[in-house]
């Protein structure tokens, strides 16, 4: 057997030799010792972001109208029954489009 | 998630904390890792306890994973390094017995040829010095490059060449010989 025979030789004997390894219980022992959950990767926080936004919420808190603002809630406030249970009824709509959205999503995600 | 890929399986796992996505990571890569472990180790049980370690150190340094590297290489960098802490700790040889391709009476006669071909050619690859062994099992077997094995044995590539072709010639020699006292006992 010369030399390119015997590299070809031996490249398909160590192949035919390994056979696939079955798992028998191997994934789930070694899934049995993982810790029980991973905590998601966080997002690092941009201190430079986080100061601009304090700073431009301060600002925009000094600007607002506030007594307009107090005017309209109480003109909300003031408001017949039937225009609450139209706001209510809107609200529970909106509610349940948020958690069919949510829900959606954490089944795709978690989709095996 | 089965057609997922192991890069996208990762995110699962960082991101979403998801372990089913990590334990098809594990069914995915277990049957080569354990294969060359057991090469390595020349002994089944321990073989598998290291691919065990080596899964769950990889679960926990999963974040440091470069997504531009392969993931099967850098399995087999901290199933390497596990294997040599193993050594250092406890010294071994690792020559461990033939037992597990011992019972000829289970061959069927159709198949004897091969079977002796191949139990010839494990007690040569288990007569070559570790490296050796290492870097055949990591090029032949896995198919893996010449870098990707120097990748995995932190060695140099001209290393990975000088390893494979001193191994190749003592292969040859040492089944040369094989073959030569098989015929003279017949």
């Amino acid at each position: 057997m010369n030399d390119q025979e015997f590299e070809l030789w031996l490249g398909q004997e160590l192949k035919a030799n390994t056979a696939y390894v079955e798992d028998n219980g191997f994934t789930d022992q070694l899934m049995a010792q993982l810790p029980a959950s991973v905590e998601p990767q966080r997002q690092p926080i941009n201190k430079l972001v986080l100061w601009a936004t304090i700073i431009s919420s301060a600002i925009v808190a000094l600007l607002l109208p506030v007594q307009s603002i107090l005017h309209s809630f109480t003109a909300v406030f003031s408001q017949p029954l039937e225009n609450w249970l139209t706001i209510l009824g809107f609200g529970v709509s909106m509610g349940m489009v948020s958690i069919l959205v949510l829900w959606n999503d954490r089944s795709r995600i978690f989709e095996v | 998630m089965i057609e997922l890929s192991d890069q996208q399986l990762i995110d699962l796992v960082l991101k979403a904390g998801n372990q089913r996505a990590f334990a098809l990571l594990v069914n995915r890569h277990q049957s080569g890792l354990r294969a060359s472990l057991r090469q390595w180790c020349q002994n089944d049980a321990l073989a598998d306890d290291l691919a065990q370690e080596t899964f769950l150190k990889a679960f926990r340094k999963l974040e440091s994973f470069q997504s531009n590297a392969k993931l099967s290489t850098w399995l087999y960098r901290i199933a390497y390094n596990t294997f040599l802490d193993y050594k250092k700790i406890k010294k071994n040889t690792f020559h461990d017995t033939f037992g597990d391709i011992d019972d000829v009476q289970t061959a069927h006669a159709g198949e004897m040829e091969q079977y002796h071909q191949s139990r010839d050619l494990n007690k040569a690859m288990a007569e070559l010095p570790e490296a050796q062994r290492q870097s055949i099992d990591l090029c032949y077997t896995q198919g893996f490059s010449h870098s990707e094995a120097a990748d995995v044995m932190q060695c140099p590539v001209g290393s990975v060449k000088s390893h494979i072709q001193r191994a190749k010639q003592k292969l040859k020699s040492v089944l040369s010989m094989t073959t030569t006292a098989q015929a003279a006992g017949e």
